[in-house]
């Protein structure tokens, strides 16, 4: 190039010089689309940018390809001559097409170098060129050195980036970003905000918070979150919220699922505070003292809704409020919402599916965060597989919500709303494709013997409705069944968790078990690349025998792992509530007289029950009371034989209270509400609310149950309440033969058993 | 002093009897609630079943004293000496148990709940089924020491959301207890018997379990970042989405333990047994690898980037969407 030979009378020496180097912006991919083009473009703007440097009396040491190097002795005709190149470009561009122009960033540095004819050396240059490579296209980024030296004697706008880490460069070099436009004033305050967040003393919760808000991820890691771009986070924080009353319901919002809300309340005033110079002046005043009063109303009043948003959302609520699995679709809206698994009908009834709707549409302006939020939360649920063909039609139902967006302008500027992804699967009925094959596996679903069974699986994933009637099930159509089961379970995967799911539950798994693979079998056609689970996959099995293998083959690696099992039965939790309102000597003495006999209060005796523990002595205790009523015997006869009975009658009520809802249920509800208050305690700083312990047992939710259901899955709630009118549910007695597998099925503390048998 | 002497006056509403000689008497059955025994020498005496609530024992000699069944809920015990105490079934709910000895003492299905320990010491004591939750153990820079719990037996005890960070529970027997979302940040559990204990969602951090036998252990969600597990036995313990970022594992026996989606970056897993363990979508970057033993070690979707691997015995380990050292993506 032309450039390169600049002859000068310098040869080479030291001096102190401001560096100017300009690099274009996606070079080398403009260059692989178009390069003659590029070339054409490149040479042209660099011609430009030589001749303002000779303005500027500069003097071009030597061109990269797609930038300058450049050399000025004052350092105020350097920063003169970078702006007005930005400016010309810029100005040249704005007529053009984004076809004919390009992008450059400038880098300036001051520093002490080595110049030679057509090359200049040193750190210094080293900076200038990675200072370059922090601006933005079209931008200017100057060294504080470079600053302090212009600062007076030039008319410029900056904006303190602070010290930035450059690659390569031992120290932080703290840089400035030169604004171009006065308009640019915005991104200015943005500057401000970051700098003042930053070194509030709050700042590393500051950023858990925002990045919360932002990302729905906590994350408490101190590098991780120091490493963050406090800039971009606050940009996005701004997307979402378009105005400073939005911002503040989101934030508090988000602040209500944490542990510790008092602290974080504070630390999102203090974000409020400062992000309110963000938004543009009319809409400034955020009003902390409103705040905890607009707040706490926040719940019934979402935001100031549109009435066309309105309207939406009763249509919406509308549609939701037909399916037949209502139930379910409110609860899990409901936990989403509230961050509160809900179980008991009256409370959900109190709630309406509109306001659901708004909240929820509030909470997550975007499909895309709807999406992850359901996801994550579906995963603390001990039915995942169930609540995830929930949650795809929550986000089904919940689509012209965000579709509408796009068109309508509504109040709410979000970002370009995110089709959710099952939208091909919504719409794909429409498509002839996926219809016809609907249609196809509707008619080989027919010719299936085991018709009924299929047709009963099948309304009961997709309404949660277990028909018994045979006419009934005859007149449903089995291709819309089919469709309807495609739509809720756009995946193939996802059909076939759910069916493994609902399967465990019913009280002849194997039987079901073929069914459901039946079904799959079929099913396949739809899902291309989704590969049938293999091992039942060559025998259609109709006969009993291979599908009993196939679910016992499941089973007992489901019992181990299953987070159904696991939390559910906890001797913990009744010993906990036993402590809570008995004296734990009296409880074990009643216990042990009830199982060895009186216990005397003689010397041997003492050994004999320091020798046991109380978990060992209930675990006997439920092992040999087989139901309900022959606990409430043997622990009252025990008492009565006390010398003090009515204390020990007492603390007989106490234990049988505590131990009653194993017999009843087959399992001790975590959502005791003094075991509730004990998940809550979070040590140390993590702040994350945990919502996976108080939540799995309330789901066991079967709010459908009926007698084909296995009892040990049943609601606690629902059973409580409606226990003695309801019909279907199981007798006790029936329920009661799952004890002893309660029993002995509790992984974590089975070395206890064995230690305890040993002693 | 008489015990009958000191009930009548009890009964005429005197509660303050410091610094009394009162050893060996028998106050079994008795109701002396809000009673003050400040510095009182009751080694040996007898308390079966009494009511002691808000009771006030600091600084008393409670030596080989016999407190089964007693209710001393929100007593003040700080500085109470009571060494080789029988606390068999007692109720210490929300007492305050600060710099008290209760080294070799009794406290067998005690309920504990909401106490606090701060300094305590526990030494060898007996709290087999005890429930702790909720209750206070920990060390506090310049203030408090942290508890002492060496060669504790803590079988079955409920320490769910119990504080115990920087306690020391060296060659202490937690087999079968529940310390789910415990706080043991900085405690010493070296040679502790954990076998089979519930760590789900407890904070580990720093902690040290040098030998510690982890075996079925329920590590879920743990946060163990920077936990020292040097020659600990893990085998079959479940680790899922536990975050072990730091930490160092040489060593350490983690035949079959479940890994799944847990962070291991940075990790020291230098020697590691991993044979079998079940690393699916677990996260190893820059994880030192050296010597260890991943043969048949399920590592699906792993990410492996810049980890130390070129000792390790991958021979058997299911490899396929793993990201191996180097960046690429293992096949197949």
């Amino acid at each position: 190039m032309e450039t390169n030979t600049q002859s000068s009378e310098l040869r080479g020496h030291r001096t102190l010089a401001t560096v100017v180097f300009t690099d274009c912006v996606g070079f080398s991919a403009r260059m692989s689309r178009d390069e003659d083009h590029t070339l054409d473009l490149i040479r042209r703007d660099l011609k430009l940018m030589q001749k303002v440097c000779e303005k500027y009396e500069g003097r071009v040491l030597k061109s990269t390809g797609d930038g300058l190097l450049m050399y000025f002795i004052s350092a105020i005709r350097a920063v003169k001559c970078a702006l007005e190149i930005q400016e010309k470009i810029g100005e040249a561009t704005a007529v053009l097409s984004e076809r004919d122009s390009l992008k450059h960033r400038i880098g300036v540095h001051l520093a002490d170098m080595f110049i030679t004819d057509t090359d200049v050396m040193g750190n210094g240059v080293n900076i200038a060129a990675r200072l370059q490579a922090e601006a933005d296209p079209g931008g200017i980024i100057i060294s504080q050195t470079v600053y302090d030296v212009v600062k007076n004697g030039l008319q410029i706008t900056t904006q303190f980036l602070g010290p930035r880490k450059l690659k390569n460069i031992d120290e932080v070099v703290p840089a400035y970003k030169v604004l171009l436009h006065p308009e640019e004033e915005p991104q200015d305050s943005l500057g401000l905000v970051v700098e003042n967040l930053q070194n509030n003393k709050n700042q590393l919760r500051i950023r858990k918070l925002i990045y919360y808000a932002c990302k729905n991820v906590w994350e408490s890691d101190t590098n991780s979150l120091n490493s963050l771009d406090l800039h971009g986070l606050l940009q996005d924080l701004v997307k979402l919220a378009p105005n400073p009353n939005q911002l503040q319901n989101f934030l508090h919002s988000a602040v209500k699922t944490l542990s510790k809300p008092a602290e974080y309340g504070a630390i999102a005033n203090l974000i409020l505070a400062e992000a309110g110079r963000l938004y543009p002046a009319t809409s400034t005043p955020v009003e902390l003292d409103g705040s905890t009063t607009q707040v706490t109303a926040h719940r019934e009043m979402p935001h100031v809704v549109s009435p066309e948003a309105e309207t939406l959302y009763s249509r919406v609520a509308q549609t939701i409020e037909r399916s037949s699995n209502l139930s379910r679709i409110k609860k899990l809206c409901y936990y989403v919402c509230r961050n509160k698994w809900e179980s008991n009908p009256d409370q959900l009834n109190a709630v309406s599916m509109t306001t659901l709707v708004a909240e929820a549409h509030h909470l997550f302006p975007t499909a895309e965060r709807l999406q992850t939020t359901l996801d994550r939360f579906v995963q603390t649920l001990s039915k995942s597989a169930e609540y995830q063909l929930v949650a795809n039609t929550i986000l089904q139902q919940f689509y012209p919500l965000y579709h509408s967006q796009a068109e309508a302008p509504a109040s709410h500027t979000m970002q370009s709303p995110a089709l959710p992804p099952q939208e091909p699967a919504a719409s794909a009925p429409v498509e002839p494709d996926p219809s016809q094959i609907c249609r196809e596996v509707g008619t080989a679903l027919e010719q299936e013997q085991n018709l009924l069974r299929i047709k009963k699986l099948m309304l009961y994933l997709c309404d949660r409705r277990w028909e018994n009637n045979a006419s009934a099930l005859n007149n449903l159509n089995t291709e819309s069944l089919v469709r309807q089961l495609y739509q809720i379970a756009p995946a193939g995967k996802q059909l076939e968790e759910a069916l493994g799911s609902v399967v465990r539950t019913l009280s002849k798994p194997a039987e079901y078990g073929a069914i459901a693979h039946t079904i799959l079998r079929h099913m396949t056609p739809l899902y291309p690349g989704y590969e049938l689970p293999a091992a039942p996959a060559e025998a259609p099995p109709p006969a009993a025998e291979s599908s009993v293998a196939e679910m016992s083959a499941t089973q007992p690696a489901g019992s181990h792992q299953t987070p159904v099992a696991e939390p559910l039965f906890s001797l913990f939790d009744a010993r906990l509530d036993i402590m809570r309102n008995a004296n734990p000597l009296c409880a074990k003495i009643l216990l042990f007289s009830a199982l060895r006999g009186e216990f005397t209060f003689s010397y041997q005796d003492w050994l004999n029950l320091k020798a046991i523990d109380l978990d060992g002595l209930l675990r006997e205790t439920l092992n040999q009371c087989r139901s309900y009523t022959d606990l409430e015997d043997l622990l009252y006869r025990a008492a009565r034989k006390q010398p003090n009975p009515d204390e020990y009658v007492h603390t007989a009520t106490r234990l049988i209270k505590s131990l009653r809802f194993f017999y009843v249920h087959g399992s001790i509800p975590v959502t005791v509400p003094p075991l509730v208050e004990d998940t809550d305690i979070t040590p140390v700083d993590n702040s994350e609310t945990r919502m996976a312990e108080s939540t799995p047992t309330a789901l066991q939710g079967l709010d459908e149950m009926t007698c084909q259901l296995a009892n040990r899955y049943s609601n606690p709630d629902v059973a409580d309440l409606s226990g003695k009118t309801q019909p279907d549910v199981p007798p006790v007695s029936e329920a009661i033969a799952t004890s002893d597998w309660l029993v002995s099925s509790n992984p974590p503390s089975d070395p206890g058993v064995a230690n305890n048998g040993a002693e | 002093m008489e015990l009958s002497d000191l009930l009548l006056r009890y009964e005429a509403g005197e509660t303050n009897f410091r610094g009394e000689s009162l050893a060996g008497t028998d106050f079994s059955g008795t109701d002396l609630i809000g009673v003050d025994f400040q510095e009182c020498d009751l080694s040996g005496a007898l308390f079966v079943f009494s009511y002691l609530n808000r009771a006030n024992f600091s600084h008393a000699n409670l030596t080989k004293a016999r407190l089964c069944g007693a209710n001393l809920s929100q007593a003040d015990l700080l500085h109470t000496n009571l060494q080789d105490a029988d606390l068999h079934g007692a109720v210490l709910y929300g007492a305050d148990l600060r710099y008290a000895n209760l080294s070799l003492a009794n406290l067998l299905d005690a309920n504990l709940i909401s106490t606090d320990l701060r300094e305590v010491k526990l030494a060898g004591a007996n709290l087999q089924g005890a429930c702790l939750r909720g209750a206070n153990l920990r060390f506090e820079r310049r203030v408090y020491e942290g508890a002492d719990l060496r060669g504790a037996n803590l079988r079955n005890a409920d320490l769910r959301g119990a504080n115990l960070s920087g306690a020391d529970l060296s060659k202490a027997d937690l087999r079968g207890a529940n310390l789910q979302e415990a706080n043991l940040h900085e405690a010493n559990l070296n040679s502790a018997n954990l076998l089979g204990a519930s760590f789900r969602g407890a904070f580990l951090t720093d902690a040290r379990l040098e030998s510690a036998d982890l075996t079925s252990a329920d590590l879920f969600d743990g946060k163990l970042q920077r936990a020292d597990f040097s020659e600990a036995n893990l085998t079959q313990a479940n680790l899922s989405i536990a975050n072990l970022t730091d930490a160092k594992l040489s060593r350490a026996i983690l035949v079959r333990a479940k890994l799944k989606q847990a962070r291991l970056n940075r990790a020291d897993l230098s020697r590691a047994d991993l044979r079998w363990a079940e690393l699916e979508e677990a996260m190893l970057v820059e994880a030192y690898l050296g010597r260890a033993d991943l043969r048949f070690a399920n590592l699906t979707n792993a990410n492996l980037v810049n980890a130390e691997t070129s000792s390790a015995n991958l021979s058997g380990a299911t490899l396929s969407g793993t990201t191996m050292a180097d960046g690429s993506i293992h096949e197949g």
